[in-house]
């Protein structure tokens, strides 16, 4: 007699099921402990890093100074949009007013946007604030640079240490760093140790294998809103990322 | 706890997080999207855990929690019966014949059955996890059963092992 095995009817549990666990398993920051090393002077889509075709954008930050001492964000697949909404669509998204281009004079045209909810939390993991931030993909051939604007000021500028560029009433800070990306049991080196200290390299956990990384970031505040113009990897310079920032600068407040 | 090991115990548990969103909802992407969530909630809130036995059955529950947040946001653009209905359209090989069924099932019961039968849960533990009392268990459990029989009474597939509670 046939006897039914109930778990068989849901099959497996499928591939992407499974990616999805193991990158947000793989973007979750350490739980504090010594000689765990996250610390960046700047946002950084970690997921992206991470795995370009993932799903999901999880993104993990922790600031030099401040309360704050890391960030959180999850998006959901189902709300990403690959044409570019109206002011008021996207306002509706995200919640607030932004400025924003269709694309940049360079190339770089808009490719696909998503809404992260992203929450803030200091030392002892108390969640101090939470946000959205409205996150915007433009391509130009394979290069991609991301356009990142939170609705509040999380980032606290002043501990930049570039000196900022005067455009238009605005600070526009710029950052360039290499970061090594290492599985969550890692343990530093006496080398990692001498390369963090002289800041060759920023250390961050929670990739699979070791991974070494360019970021190169403007930021500036605006309106109370922080925007943040990413390149990973790029060949665009910092006059470049500068003169797109300006773009966005003197678009009209949707 | 750490997070190595918090990862394991997630993994482990990762096939039951699967069915159990799937038990609620339609899409594979609200599936990925809830399963998300409720990692990035469960490592939050880890503090909250007080014993480590507890993992699964207290994953089980903010899983359980973010999918009723998906389904009330679906509400709003679709009726949920309409929305679980496509669910069952979606599945038509023969193997899932069961699974149809079980979606037919009204949800409150079908997390019930699912939990008890498919992820073999005792109704002590089913009562924790939906924090109802174990007579409302019991009786969603007979409530199912009889649904289900009701929909295999006169098929190949009558032999379905109902069990006892």
């Amino acid at each position: 007699m046939e006897q039914f095995e109930w778990k068989d009817t849901f099959g497996k549990t499928p591939q992407s099921f499974h990616k999805r666990v193991q990158n947000t398993l793989d973007g979750l920051p350490e739980k504090k402990e010594p000689h765990i090393m996250m610390k960046s002077k700047f946002t950084i889509k970690k997921a992206v890093v991470l795995s370009l075709a993932a799903a999901l954008a999880i993104g993990t930050t922790v600031f030099a100074a401040g309360k704050i001492t890391t960030t959180m964000g999850s998006s959901s697949k189902s709300t990403e949009f690959h044409t570019l909404p109206t002011a008021a669509e996207l306002k509706e998204k995200c919640g607030f007013d932004t400025k924003y281009v269709s694309n940049f004079s360079n190339g770089y045209t808009f490719d696909s946007g998503n809404v992260i909810d992203t929450s803030a939390y200091d030392d002892d993991k108390n969640k101090v604030a939470a946000t959205k931030e409205l996150d915007l993909s433009y391509k130009n051939q394979d290069a991609t640079v991301s356009l990142s604007v939170s609705g509040s000021i999380l980032d606290d500028m002043s501990t930049e240490k570039s000196a900022p560029v005067h455009y238009n009433q605005v600070n526009i800070y710029y950052q360039n760093q290499d970061y090594k990306f290492e599985p969550a049991d890692y343990k530093m080196t006496a080398q990692d140790k001498a390369d963090e200290a002289s800041g060759k390299y920023e250390f961050s956990y929670g990739s699979q294998k070791e991974e070494i990384e360019n970021f190169q970031s403007i930021l500036w505040t605006e309106d109370g809103k922080e925007y943040n113009l990413q390149a990973q990897d790029s060949t665009l310079t910092q006059q470049d990322l500068t003169t797109m920032a300006q773009e966005v600068i003197d678009a009209r407040q949707q | 706890m750490k997070k190595e090991i918090f990862t394991r115990h997630v993994l482990f548990v990762e096939p039951t997080l699967y069915r159990i969103s799937k038990s609620m909802l339609h899409e594979e992407a609200d599936c990925e999207d809830a399963v998300q969530k409720s990692i990035l909630k469960a490592y939050e809130k880890l503090d909250t855990l007080k014993e480590e036995s507890y993992f699964n059955t207290w994953l089980i529950r903010i899983l359980m929690n973010e999918c009723y947040t998906i389904i009330k946001k679906k509400n709003r653009i679709v009726p949920y019966e309409d929305y679980m209905e496509k669910s069952v359209e979606y599945h038509v090989d023969e193997t899932n014949e069961i699974y149809q069924a079980v979606l037919k099932l009204p949800l409150k019961i079908r997390m019930t059955i699912v939990l008890f039968y498919v992820e073999g849960y005792s109704v002590e533990e089913i009562k924790t996890i939906l924090n109802i009392p174990s007579g409302t268990v019991k009786s969603r459990l007979a409530k199912g059963r009889k649904l289900l029989q009701k929909d295999f009474g006169n098929t190949s597939r009558n032999e379905v092992k109902y069990g006892t509670i």
